[in-house]
């Protein structure tokens, strides 16, 4: 296993230098603001003649968190199948993970019929964004860039595009946490209880209520997109300034591991704040 | 505007989520609590059998002290009754040893009272026989001096014997 | 190629709006995480057996006051890329 890994490595790196040598030779764009240029835009298409929001998909998102969660998937009932009482080492590697949200959500959560339905959301959060931006920042692979209303790809040239480096799905979790956060409110409350907190400490403050809850969801999905987004077209410059050919690994590293990972914890963290804070 | 453009996606990244959840909770969460239960059932039942054996094993100690009490009890008892005897067997042997020695003490004085009065009577009857012989011998009168002498002299000589 | 005055004002203007907003939005998040370093620094000067706990929730604390700086990294980058 080691020996393959190793084996699959050297043919990755050296697949990985001739695309640079190659990028570096013919993919450089001549001008600094033909790269720029296409780096807000993303690769839309329509599936119908109506141009509405509901006809309108961005493939790579899907594509992307697909893949992820293909392999997610596979590794769930791989591990799930032969899961035992005295671990090995996938099994072990999983449960770490779970004790440490499990012991984050049982020290914040007072209820003890929201903890297990509240770990569940965080965890998966955590795992899929951790994945998604370890993926999109530290992960060399395809770039698609938009030049001129034409879709054009190229090799190695950034790292992959991170499913959380959308808004779409940011704005989607963290609209589902605040869904979420206000159903477990009324489970726990009771509905009175939940129309009663709206008015909470005094009746002058439900205008000041309703913004701080609307706040949540818009400052919790905008720093994940921020940090993952930014982090994105920083990586792409610094590739076209290295000409594509070295490899800024500390940048991607940074962006990918480093800032992907907190930010990844902090959206679940967040996740299991709200939602005490609503259930409390 | 393209880079904050909400559309279709969002419902499919919803559903894609949604779809991840449920088979996690199939495959991974499910299972782990069970397998966190199952541990956690298991070392309470550990703790509680090791809790059950070193309480029967202090039960054990007490019986086994309570027992080493009441022997060590039986053997002081069984140690001062037999000082008892030895000390009753031993002032019994003193008592009559006590006893017979005054016994033979007063019988020793008894014989000695009683051959003082013999010797006393027998002295007193010789002195009368003298007392008679002497006055027999007065009565006669026809005895010298020489012969009174010599007389006497022989009685006290015999008396002396 | 010929570029008139209203053209260059704007490039201007993007360019001084998109540095400021960098600029500006920058110093917040950097006091904000100067004071989470100074502080978690000083408890763990106080209780070195808690660094491990004190470190990841420095991390933490330091991810969220980031996020100011990070909105106006975005701003800055809406104003270059597609104003």
């Amino acid at each position: 296993m080691k020996k393959k890994a190793k084996i699959g490595m050297i043919i990755f790196l050296i697949i990985y230098f001739t695309v640079g040598i190659i990028n570096a030779i013919y993919f450089v764009p001549k001008d600094a603001s033909e790269v720029t240029q296409g780096l807000a835009s993303r690769w839309i298409i329509q599936i119908s003649d109506k141009n509405a929001w509901y006809t309108r998909l961005n493939p790579l998102t899907i594509a992307m968190s697909w893949a992820i969660i293909i392999g997610l998937v596979i590794f769930a009932v791989k591990v799930g199948k032969n899961f035992k009482l005295i671990p090995d080492r996938k099994q072990s590697l999983t449960e770490s993970i779970f004790d440490f949200m499990y012991e984050i959500v049982e020290s914040v959560i007072d209820d003890p019929r929201f903890v297990k339905p509240t770990f569940m959301i965080s965890t998966t959060l955590f795992i899929y964004i951790a994945i998604s931006n370890v993926v999109g920042g530290a992960v060399p692979g395809l770039n698609v860039s938009l030049a001129g209303g034409s879709v054009k790809f190229t090799l190695f040239t950034d790292t992959f595009f991170a499913p959380t480096a959308d808004l779409n799905t940011n704005l989607t979790y963290a609209l589902m946490v605040f869904v979420i956060s206000h159903t477990f409110a009324i489970k726990a409350k009771g509905f009175k209880g939940w129309v009663k907190s709206w008015f909470e400490p005094n009746p002058i403050m439900f205008p000041m209520n309703v913004i701080g809850e609307l706040a949540k969801p818009i400052s919790h999905s905008l720093r994940l997109f921020g940090n993952v987004g930014g982090g994105a077209i920083l990586t792409f410059m610094l590739s076209y300034l290295v000409k594509y050919l070295l490899l800024p690994v500390v940048f991607w590293g940074f962006f990918g591991l480093f800032v992907g990972l907190i930010q990844a914890l902090v959206f679940s963290m967040l996740t299991v704040a709200y939602i005490s804070a609503q259930i409390s | 505007m393209e880079m904050f453009e909400i559309n279709l996606t969002s419902v499919v990244q919803l559903m894609s989520f949604l779809l991840l959840l449920y088979v996690l909770k199939k495959f991974l969460y499910d299972k782990y609590f069970e397998i966190t239960d199952a541990r956690k059932e298991k070392i309470e039942g550990e703790i509680k059998k090791a809790e059950d054996l070193r309480k029967e094993a202090e039960e054990l100690k007490k019986q086994a002290n309570e027992e080493l009490m009441k022997v060590r009890e039986r053997a002081e008892e069984i140690i001062r009754k037999s000082k008892e005897e030895a000390e009753n067997i031993i002032n019994d042997a003193k008592k009559r040893a006590e006893n017979e020695a005054n016994k033979i003490i007063i019988s020793a004085k008894e014989q000695i009272e009683r051959e003082r009065a013999e010797m006393i009577s027998e002295v007193e009857r010789k002195a009368g026989e003298v007392a008679v012989v002497l006055a027999m011998k007065i009565l006669k009168g026809t005895l010298d001096e020489k012969a009174k002498k010599e007389y006497l002299m022989k009685i006290l000589k015999g008396s002396e014997k | 190629m010929e570029t008139s005055l209203a053209d260059a004002l704007i490039v201007m203007g993007k360019a001084i709006g998109a540095g400021l907003a960098m600029g500006l939005g920058a110093i917040g998040p950097g006091m904000g995480e100067g004071n989470i370093g100074a502080h978690a620094m000083d408890a763990m000067a106080r209780q070195p057996e808690m660094v491990g706990t004190i470190t990841t929730r420095m991390l933490l604390a330091d991810a969220v006051a980031e996020s100011t700086g990070i909105y106006s990294l975005l701003i800055a980058f809406l104003i270059l890329l597609t104003l």
